[in-house]
């Protein structure tokens, strides 16, 4: 494939166009895509006619890309004639996505006009890919000209560029989708240029963290006590429902069962036999009371019965190195003597045989529950004699016993505690008054209701009155609702306010970030980057600014109150401006 | 009878308060078949009842805590995680009507009640169910997103077997964000027997444990020996309650901040922002925590920047924005009133007190002979039950003594 003087080629891949296989690649010029076995290149873009670009969702089928491009003797101003298609078939997903996200952070780089359709997160949140794609760059081209052309200078003020990797993607499209005021943000901020995809993250990443915590928690084996109950269905029949999930607690607490289930399903029995037959063996129903409910002799099962009974039972099956002395009963078995007259007939273990292998069973279980906690280390008894003490003498200590420890605390150190408790104000404080001063003062309230005189001097009543309906007017007036609406800003305005708002909060919030830790070069070249790129939204603003006093609304001081309305982000971004120059100077100052 | 005058000779060990728990013929209790609890309520002359459960209520009031009242450093600022257990054992109905909405109801009082008592403090909520555990709310300092997030219906969807390991973990993580001059705490409520970890959970305590994390817990169905280590390797509380009012009571225990055990915990200066008020009457300004138009606001003094409501942190540049009244309101934790001295009017009984009662200082109303009146040890002025159950738990300042 020839290359033109000056070009190089930037990444290249097999990928797939309408139906035909060939060879994407991509050079600092050109797309260009060869079919398999042809010399000339079938498809040929240049950088400046490329538009648009579409990827197909994450958990897509196949991974593809669309590419909308200016056809020959189009106007700039058309919509984009050509679309290709090309489609990755990498048997692994991973690096067939890996490979397609490296030509959509070029094609983000070339993008014209606002990027809205080149990622696949902040339009995962929408459902499907191409759809929402293609209206929101539609939306927003009908925006003013001039607040197009600002936005890739917002854009590629790139603050830490490493590009997201597939896992990352999905991270950002899950904390979207549950979090919808972050969305909302996403969308104004991200979604129509004014914020990179990166720097809208950077400063969240917290939110990320936690979120990969959440989808990183595993879970653990059911512990508890597995108890098939059935539901009584009309007629008197009994329904057990066995899910997989219950399948596989059965196999777990009973190997026996499992051993069964392999050796007879599918060839002897089918599946569902089996467990019509388990279900009806005497295995299952061991515990019932009643003889009629104790279940039918079953070849299988009476097998496993009998297992478990003798692995249950076996005597030997704790070696006696690994118990621990405490528990061993038959330590102690010469202190537990006949005596009396009658037969001692309590703390006989195993004294009812029914009982017994329902104990049995509730203690292999426990083993069990703890075996896949804790894993089945068994740590040999160490014989010196001080461990042993020391263990015992640890078990004897019974916490309930003890007296309650009282807590340290430390104490409040205050050196001046009466200082916390009186006010700051300046000047004469002292609230006792002498009890004359207190009547003349209640004698300025004090109201004559001599009702035997006419009401000659009412005084200054509707003075009063008037004071007292115009301050109640004024917070009605205040808190009406629709207020917002009365000023009539139009929507394109409100919505360019919200824009500067946006990008200027954005900007602050990295530039506070970085102030926050200490200085070093890399940072202090960001904050310089931060700081011009205050300028933008300062143009962005004056552009509001003057856009406001040319449009037409009812609202004949809309210019003054636009100004008014977007005097506070100036005010925070000459703050912040202010504060960071004091620090770099008073560094450089002082060093 | 001669056997009642030789009663009471005896010092009776059951007598319970005033009406006495002795059986019908004034023996024993253990002499009794059994116990007839029934009998404490007697009716008085008139046939009513109205004494009887009046002096039931005083009893009750008397319990009040004794609290320790020396000034101990405290941790002010406090993370709070909340941990809702969301399996299948609590759709039990021991509680009305199942123990999940008896405990969300008592919760949204929890939460209201926390932020009274500690408005700069933080608070986030984990919900575990199904052996995971996923949060419902971020730290934050507002009440409403949280009883908002406890009103949701799907908290009523109960699945599976809790995981105590998984939302441990959690609530470990979202600590870790939050600055170490706070004290940091996980309050449980557990209604289940088992958890369904995977993992070793004594890994899980040993970091606790390192990070100096307080994990508190009520259990509503039974002691289990795991969660109990826990939070008695952690300095916390663990409580097992009976029904919702005791639920009540020991969760609430959680809301005064507690003592600062930690040797190395330095008194460092914070630094907190107090914004003043901004209410341009003409034109509304978004803020910049939520984005929406609005005409009042404060204005943060670093950043400049319009936040909605306080206390928060500040978003743009993250600096603590607290008003003076949320900081006032958390000095009685660390200068806690001292307890009143009870007075028993026998001791009194002398010329000056004879005949009517004493007026209470702080209500004016009547002492009646028999109750026992409160004395403050500085001013030494006199008070009613009621007035020293207000002055202590609600008021936090003696009315003579100011």
């Amino acid at each position: 494939m020839l290359l033109l003087d000056g070009e190089t080629l930037v990444h290249t891949s097999p990928t797939s166009c309408s139906k035909d296989d060939g060879t994407l690649y991509y050079t600092n010029r050109r797309i260009l895509w060869i079919k398999h076995g042809a010399q000339t290149p079938s498809i040929v873009i240049q950088h400046e006619d490329f538009r648009l670009q579409q990827v197909s969702k994450a958990d897509a089928k196949k991974v593809m890309l669309r590419i909308s491009v200016m056809g020959p003797g189009q106007a700039p101003s058309d919509a984009p004639a050509l679309t290709y298609t090309f489609a990755w078939k990498n048997a692994n997903k991973e690096e067939a996505l890996a490979d397609r996200d490296k030509y959509v952070n070029e094609l983000y780089k070339i993008t014209p006009r606002k990027n809205a359709g080149g990622d696949a997160a902040p339009t995962g949140t929408s459902g499907t890919a191409a759809p929402s794609a293609a209206a929101v760059p539609n939306g927003s081209g009908k925006g003013a000209a001039t607040m197009s052309s600002l936005h890739p200078e917002f854009a590629k003020v790139k603050i830490g560029t490493d590009p997201a990797s597939a896992e990352d993607i999905k991270l950002r499209q899950d904390v979207l989708s549950k979090n919808a005021d972050l969305a909302k943000l996403h969308r104004a901020l991200v979604v129509s240029g004014l914020v990179s995809e990166e720097e809208f993250w950077s400063t969240r990443k917290h939110i990320l963290e936690t979120q990969a915590v959440q989808s990183q928690l595993r879970k653990g084996d059911s512990s508890t006590w597995l108890d098939l109950a059935p539901t009584t269905q009309d007629g008197g029949n009994f329904k057990y429902t066995i899910t997989p999930n219950i399948a596989k607690r059965i196999f777990k607490e009973y190997p026996q069962v499992k051993r069964a289930y392999i050796d007879n399903v599918p060839h002897k029995i089918g599946e569902k036999q089996f467990w019509k037959r388990f279900l009806a063996s005497r295995f299952f129903n061991r515990n019932r009371s009643t003889s009629a409910m104790k279940g039918n002799p079953d070849s299988i099962f009476d097998v496993c019965l009998r297992d478990e009974d003798s692995m249950l039972g076996d005597p030997d099956r704790f070696s006696s190195q690994f118990i621990m002395r405490l528990l061993d009963l038959s330590r102690t078995e010469e202190d537990s003597v006949e005596t009396g007259n009658m037969p001692d007939f309590t703390m006989r273990p195993g004294r009812f045989s029914e009982s017994l292998s329902l104990i049995r069973r509730f203690n292999h279980h426990s083993e069990l529950v703890l075996q896949s906690a804790i894993g089945t280390k068994r740590k040999e008894l160490s014989v010196s004699s001080a461990t042993v003490d020391r263990e015992l003498g640890r078990a004897t200590m019974l916490p309930d016993l003890e007296q309650p420890r009282a807590e340290k605390r430390v104490k409040l150190n205050i050196q001046d505690q009466s200082r916390y408790l009186t006010s700051l104000v300046k000047g004469d404080v002292t609230m006792r008054s002498s009890d004359e001063d207190m009547l003349q003062q209640r004698s300025t309230f004090s109201i004559n209701f001599d009702l035997s005189h006419p009401l000659s001097d009412c005084g200054n009543t509707q003075r009063t009155m008037a004071a007292l309906t115009g301050s109640v007017r004024r917070v009605a007036f205040k808190s009406r609702p629709n207020r917002i609406k009365e000023l009539n800003i139009p929507p394109s305005l409100s919505k360019a306010v919200e824009e500067c708002y946006g990008a200027g909060t954005e900007m602050l919030r990295h530039l506070w970030a970085i102030m926050r830790l200490p200085m070093t070069p890399e940072k202090r070249q960001k904050a310089d980057k931060i700081t011009a790129a205050f300028d933008n939204v300062h143009k962005h603003i004056r552009s509001t600014i003057t856009m406001a006093n040319s449009a037409e609304s009812k609202n004949a001081n809309l210019g003054s109150t636009i100004e008014q309305m977007v005097q506070p982000v100036i005010d925070s971004l000459n703050a912040g401006k202010k504060e960071y120059e004091r620090r770099v100077h008073g560094v450089n100052a002082s060093s | 009878m001669a056997k009642e005058v030789e009663d009471e000779d005896y010092i009776d060990i059951d007598d319970t308060g005033p009406e006495g728990l002795k059986g019908a013929d004034g023996g024993y209790a253990w002499e009794e078949e059994y116990k007839r609890s029934w009998d404490v309520i007697q009716e008085d002359e008139s046939g009513s009842l109205q004494s009887a459960v009046q002096g039931i209520q005083e009893q009750l009031k008397r319990k009040r805590r004794l609290r320790d009242t020396t000034a101990i450093q405290r941790g002010i600022i406090r993370h709070v995680i909340l941990v809702i257990d969301g399996s299948e054992n609590m759709g039990t109905r021991d509680m009305r009507p199942t123990r999940i909405a008896a405990t969300l109801q008592i919760l949204e009082s929890f939460v209201n009640e926390y932020f009274d008592q500690n408005p700069i403090s933080q608070l986030a909520i984990i919900s575990t169910k199904d052996g995971l555990a996923e949060k419902l709310t971020d730290l934050s300092g507002n009440p409403l997103d949280h009883v908002n997030a406890l009103r949701d219906k799907s908290n009523k969807d109960l699945a599976g077997e809790p995981s105590l390991q998984n939302a441990l973990e959690l609530a470990m993580h979202t600590l870790r964000r939050a600055p170490t001059h706070g004290s940091r705490e996980i309050v449980c409520i557990f209604g289940s027997l088992t958890t369904c970890d995977p993992g070793d959970i004594k890994q899980t305590q040993a970091a606790l444990k390192h990070a100096e994390v307080r994990v508190s817990m009520v259990q509503l169905a039974a002691e289990v020996q795991v969660f109990k280590r826990i939070c008695q390797e952690t300095n916390g509380l663990f409580a097992v309650a009976d029904d919702e009012i005791h639920l009540k009571d020991m969760l609430f225990e959680c809301i005064p901040p507690p003592p600062v055990v930690s040797a190395k915990a330095t008194s460092d200066m914070i630094q907190m922002g107090f914004p003043i008020r901004a209410s341009n009457a003409q034109v509304p300004t978004p803020c910049v925590c939520h984005h929406e138009l609005s005409f009042s606001g404060y204005i943060c003094p670093r950043c400049r920047s319009k936040v909605c409501s306080l206390p928060t942190d500040c978003d743009v540049c993250g600096l603590p924005l607290v008003s003076a009244p949320h900081l006032a309101r958390s000095y009685h934790h660390l200068f806690p009133e001292e307890n009143y001295r009870e007075i028993d009017v026998e001791v009194h009984s002398g010329a000056e007190h004879s005949g009517a009662g004493l007026v209470c200082f702080g209500c004016e109303g009547e002492v009646k002979g028999a109750a026992a009146r409160y004395q403050c040890p500085r001013c030494r002025k006199e008070f009613c039950l009621e007035c020293d159950v207000f002055i202590h738990e609600t008021l936090h300042n003696c009315p003579g003594c100011v």
